[in-house]
């Protein structure tokens, strides 16, 4: 029999469907890191993330069947997840303003991170994490629907046809965005050149 | 490793203009959630799983899904008002629409005893459909006062007819002598 890790998504959506919700908890394993890197860019919170990220497995769970397969099962995640989430960020609004201090980046701890800022000195290295937490800062500053595009295109690398599939835009309003979230982003973090 | 992955490498050595922003951007793919935090969402998933699968009702999911797409529409605010005041008037039309019925039938009972004065009779005869068994309608206009303090209203009524006499019984209050065949 085939293992679990070497079925494809659409196998495991059959076999969900065929009545064995164990095959989703394969997909829940295999896009979890994925949609944590879209959802946690966006709200900065790991605990609102890990909520949200929960609703977002329960949808796909109980919309499966309405999954054709026309994109892939990972561009129809993230359309779920991109939807919950802004909801979630209109919701919350400017009620609660997420501080620095709770925006806790695991990019420091990373060792890949750590193999390539190693490569320079150790004021080198400072600076740079000090930008990244500036970076962190002006994200948080974008719209949603910027901060969106900016997430799946620059950090998770979609292709804008993809991206304009999950926010059910043109590729044309996609770019745009795009423009003007890297304005955005290179006029906050200007003063932090050195 | 790919090519922006050796041009974030490359990148650390020197900050530049807009190339700096994206550098900083693509370093964000290396964070990752904390160790053991997908074997704790697949946990949490799979209880969730077993306690919807209890309550959780058809309703409940059409109710979840229209509330994301009434969200998704970014309806303003106003067409919520809008809406809500659109059903009120839709829901006091449909209570009132018995109470038409009533009053429509509560007139003709008044006017049996004849307490309205008859000012205008237009002749005009409109076809029953028991015109067959010799039976039509006749348009009246009405004065009558129900209450004294209010002016005389003007009301058309339909009282039926048998030849030339206008009788007033509705049809299911018919004298049974209209009934029934003579039985000589």
């Amino acid at each position: 029999m085939q293992d679990a890790n070497e079925l494809t998504d659409q196998q495991l959506v059959e076999q969900t469907l065929g009545g064995n919700p164990e095959a989703f908890e394969q997909l829940v394993r295999k896009h979890t890191n994925r949609l944590y890197g879209l959802i946690y860019n966006m709200t900065a919170n790991h605990e609102d993330t890990a909520d949200l990220l929960q609703e977002v497995f329960a949808k796909a769970y109980h919309s499966l069947r309405t999954f054709r397969g026309d994109s892939s099962f990972s561009t129809w995640l993230h359309t779920i997840a991109i939807n919950k989430t802004l909801n979630f960020l209109k919701r919350r609004g400017r009620r609660q303003q997420v501080s620095l201090s709770e925006m806790n980046s695991g990019v420091e701890s990373d060792p890949e991170f750590i193999k390539v800022s190693s490569k320079d000195n150790p004021s080198r290295q400072a600076y740079l994490k000090e930008l990244q937490k500036k970076l962190n800062e002006a994200m948080l500053k974008l719209s949603p629907e910027h901060r969106a595009v900016v997430t799946m295109f620059d950090i998770q690398g979609m292709q804008h046809a993809e991206i304009a599939k999950v926010l059910r835009v043109s590729e044309g309003t996609v770019r745009s965005r795009l423009f003007y979230a890297h304005r955005q982003l290179q006029n906050l973090l200007k003063e932090y050149r050195p | 490793m790919s090519k922006q992955e050796e041009r974030i490498k490359e990148g650390t050595q020197g900050i530049g203009e807009e190339e700096d922003v994206l550098r900083l951007l693509a370093l964000k793919r290396y964070e990752q959630p904390p160790e053991g935090f997908v074997d704790s969402v697949v946990v949490e998933f799979r209880r969730r799983r077993m306690a919807e699968a209890i309550w959780r009702s058809r309703w409940r999911i059409w109710w979840e899904e229209l509330v994301e797409r009434m969200e998704r529409l970014q309806i303003p605010p106003i067409a919520y008002g809008a809406t809500a005041f659109a059903g009120v008037i839709c829901a006091i039309a449909i209570l009132n629409w018995d109470e038409v019925g009533q009053t429509r039938e509560r007139v003709v009972q008044v006017a049996n005893p004849a307490p309205a004065q008859v000012v205008q009779n237009t002749g005009e005869v409109i076809q029953s459909r028991e015109q067959g068994e010799g039976m039509d309608a006749l348009r009246l206009t009405l004065h009558q006062s129900p209450m004294e303090i209010l002016p005389t209203m003007t009301r058309t009524v339909m009282r039926r007819v048998v030849g030339t006499m206008p009788v007033s019984y509705p049809l299911g209050n018919l004298p049974p002598a209209r009934e029934e065949d003579w039985g000589f």
